[in-house]
């Protein structure tokens, strides 16, 4: 019996120096090169910071081009995606029952378990096809990659969306029927602004997973050097492989800092996103435990 | 309420939007490892890769990824364990929080950042200190059981709680500590939930790409030691793909897309029917 | 005699359970009718079957007639031609046991169902919110407040807040599930009171537990068992005074 708790109690004290220790090494390292670079010159390098902005003059030794990237990727990502995803959470938590339910709940779940290069193959798949049958110059380029980054993130809006619904109090549903709202009308006035701040909380959480993914957009058509995004059919940088890609291929000082540099601005970015999510989650929880 | 007479068109739209998206991506890939497997078939259970002469063998890369994620999930899932024993009780209760805390960052830091930070860091330490390139099974390894552990220790976490709220008086009225009642009564009451999550963090450790890509070292070989290089099949597609190798060399990167698909929904399959028997026996 | 509600062999059930079985009946118009009953008795089912709220709960099913007088006509509400159960809804107004507001402020709770009403007009519910607010004695007190989010105001407020919601949309019927049970004796009188100078505007159905607010408030009574009616009584019939409770507690 002792020498059980004995063992327990060693592991335990192991894990947690494992995990504290590793991971203030690896965010502590980052954080002593990388915040130092934080400045004008990661994101414009040597191009005047408003010229870089208005797009006038390409940005060559920064970050920019693949930060606005990643946002215009992250914007794309979500306009495809939200209204699908929230969509199917609200049909998962209040329209469908039985089979039905549980079909559509495993097929999201599965969904959610794709890695993400199976993702990214499947867009190349797809692009494959479309070369053989209906546009034959076909090629990879942000529009996919956000429609593979949509398939990627859907599962994470579709059940925040369906557990902040579910999570809301029957009698609200009774009350607004008892007072003649209709279907469509209840779901606009009530329940989506009641749930309002989960649902939030989720598109924050796919937001972050559509800025850190790196596997899908390696096989859908990012690229190092492209610039900003010049339209929808365009390759683009991104700042996750934009990393990805300096660990392995940096050729001096100057373009490993400015590495470091971008991961720190993921990781911010991330974080961010991340914070946001967490807390609208725990006020709407908040919320609704303190409400009959 | 569940009237199907007044269900907004857009919600069924969106239903039907989902399904069909998981359903196509299921049969593309699916199609696509078949006719990989038809087309070269054997040739592509073989232990050498090498595209200009023909040889497009997988064995090594199959090896690489069940090797990578069998001992990411030994040690993460045990570490995890130890995390929620830690959590709950067996740390002093500043620490505890603190470890937690931690735990909820590390969801949110993006996987390439934690490669690229391993790969100045964690890579030269290795090289160093036990030799070798410094990309290799071990590197890749331990940075990989890290990743997975906030999954599954969440997972876990949730279990602890509430089978600790249900016995902690009767316990604590028994004369138990609290260490005591985790190892005794929580820790094989939660038995199920806690196979239940190396699923899980099985699940992602067999899929991940990024970890492997920059860590392992990406050599098409067996390997031996932890100290050796290996190319997991996540790392293969991705290499294959971004270097435009072209013609034949896709149909085994179908087929090792298909094999990752059929783990991963496998794992998850297992995993719902393990939380679902749980749900029934409680 | 005017009716206001006309019952025929109306049969409620919820997954197999019966709920109210084979019951006809027949309400007054005027003045408030009362379902008694012990919890269990189907009281409430009974009152959410003149509303159609029944239908919204899972595993429904449900047989019979139920014709309301509603704009000077009897109507069978279950057939389809005759109204959507949103219209329904609308012109039977219902107020629950727990106060349910919306959560949003006090404006919006009352302005927003107006609002859904098609061709209704904005300046034409800031009047119909004033004056539901002043007939349920709320407007002095939350007039400076309308903005501020209606569960920070008491449990007896929130009741008649909830209570003005549903005079706001000018129903013609009013269904009362317990409107009291949850609140404490002075916020009960003081919702009683504004019932009692109600009760010639509207044609009233109430469930209650409480006899003596029964006796107080109801002019036709009706008791249930097991989802079935023992009695229907009206005031008149009774004793005045102590022996009219006494009458009413054994038929409980």
């Amino acid at each position: 019996m002792d020498a059980r708790i004995k063992l327990l109690r060693i592991l335990a004290w192991l894990s947690a120096f494992f995990v504290i220790c590793s991971f203030l090494m690896l965010i502590g390292f980052l954080i002593y090169h990388g915040a130092p670079v934080i400045n004008t010159s990661l994101f414009f390098g040597n191009t005047a910071p408003l010229e870089a902005i208005t797009g006038s003059r390409p940005v060559w030794d920064g970050i920019w081009p693949a930060f606005i990237g990643t946002l215009c990727l992250v914007g794309l990502t979500m306009a495809i995606s939200l209204l699908p995803g929230i969509g199917c959470g609200i049909y998962l938590a209040r329209y469908s029952e039985g089979r039905k339910k549980e079909m559509l709940s495993m097929a999201v779940d599965l969904l959610a378990s794709v890695p993400s290069i199976v993702m990214g193959l499947f867009g190349f798949v797809l692009i494959l096809f479309l070369r053989r049958t209906l546009a034959p110059d076909a090629t990879t380029c942000i529009s996919l990659a956000a429609f593979c980054l949509a398939l990627l993130v859907m599962p994470a809006l579709v059940v925040t969306t369906r557990s902040s619904i579910e999570s809301l109090p029957d009698s609200l549903v009774t009350t607004g029927i008892s007072l003649g709202f209709t279907e469509q009308q209840m779901l606009l006035h009530i329940l989506i602004p009641a749930a309002g701040k989960g649902i939030l909380g989720g598109i924050m959480l796919a937001m972050g997973r559509a800025a850190e993914d790196t596997a899908v957009i390696m096989l859908t058509g990012v690229v190092v050097n492209s610039g900003l995004p010049a339209g929808l059919g365009s390759k683009f940088e991104a700042l996750p492989f934009l990393i990805f890609y300096t660990a392995a291929q940096y050729t001096d000082q100057e373009e490993l800092l400015r590495g470091f540099g971008a991961a720190m601005v993921l990781l911010m970015l991330s974080a961010a996103l991340l914070y946001a999510a967490s807390k609208l989650q725990r006020t709407m929880e908040k919320h609704w435990k303190g409400a009959r | 309420m569940k009237d199907n007479k007044n269900t907004p068109i857009w919600l069924k739209a969106s239903a039907a939007y989902v399904s069909s998206l998981m359903s196509a991506l299921f049969i593309f890939i699916a199609l696509c490892a078949v006719d990989g497997l038809m087309k070269s078939g054997p040739s592509l259970f073989c232990s050498v890769w090498d595209p200009e002469r023909g040889n497009f063998g997988i064995l090594p890369m199959i090896w690489a990824s069940g090797l990578l994620s069998l001992s990411s999930l030994i040690t993460g899932w045990t570490f995890s364990v130890g995390c929620c024993c830690f959590i709950h009780g067996f740390g002093p209760r500043w620490a505890a929080r603190f470890l937690a805390n931690i735990l909820r960052i590390m969801t949110a830091v993006p996987t390439v950042v934690y490669g690229f930070a391993s790969v100045f860091l964690l890579v030269p330490l290795i090289r160093n200190g036990l030799g070798g390139s410094g990309f290799s099974w071990l590197t890749a390894s331990i940075v990989l059981s890290l990743l997975i552990m906030p999954t599954m220790v969440l997972s876990m976490d949730s279990a602890f709680k509430t089978i600790e709220a249900q016995t902690s008086i009767t316990s604590a009225a028994l004369g138990f500590t609290r260490e005591q009642n985790i190892a005794m009564v929580v820790l094989p009451a939660s038995k199920q939930w806690i196979w239940s999550s190396a699923l899980l963090g099985f699940g992602r450790a067999a899929g991940d790409t990024l970890i492997p890509t920059m860590l392992a070292g990406n050599a098409v070989q067996y390997a031996n030691t932890p100290l050796d290089a290996m190319r997991t099949l996540t790392a293969h597609i991705g290499l294959v793909l971004s270097s435009d190798v072209g013609g034949t060399a896709y149909l085994s990167l179908f087929v090792a897309g298909g094999i990752l698909l059929f783990v991963s929904i496998s794992a998850n399959i297992l995993f719902r029917l393990m939380r679902k028997k749980i749900w029934m026996q409680g | 005699m005017a009716l206001c509600a006309e019952i025929k062999n109306l049969s409620v059930s919820f997954h197999g359970r019966k709920a109210v079985s084979q019951v006809s009946a027949e309400l007054p118009a005027e003045g408030i009718s009362v379902l008694l009953g012990r919890s269990g008795s189907g009281k409430t089912t009974f009152l959410r079957a003149l509303n159609r709220l029944n239908e919204t709960f899972q595993g429904y099913e449900g047989s019979g007639k139920v014709c309301l007088s509603l704009g000077g006509k009897m109507k069978d509400i279950y057939s389809a031609d005759q109204l959507t159960p949103t219209d329904l809804r609308r012109k039977v107004g219902m107020v629950f046991q727990i106060p349910n507001p919306l959560p949003m402020s006090i404006r919006r709770n009352i302005m927003l169902p107006l609002q859904l009403i098609p061709g209704f007009n904005r300046s034409k519910a800031e009047d119909r919110m004033e004056t539901a607010l002043k007939t349920t004695g709320l407007w002095e007190e939350v007039k400076d407040r309308l903005d501020t989010p209606a569960n920070r105001f008491s449990g007896g407020q929130q009741q008649r807040l909830c209570l003005a919601r549903t005079l706001a949309l000018e129903p013609e019927i009013l269904l009362l599930d317990e409107p009291t049970a949850s609140l404490d004796k002075k916020s009960s009188e003081l919702i009683e009171d504004y019932l009692i100078s109600l009760k010639n505007r509207y044609s009233m159905v109430m469930v209650s537990h409480n006899i003596r607010q029964a006796l107080k408030l109801g002019s036709f009574f009706i008791f249930l068992r097991e989802g079935k009616i023992v009695t229907a009584i009206s005031k008149k019939e009774l004793p005045e005074g102590k022996e009219a409770e006494k009458i009413m507690s054994d038929l409980l």
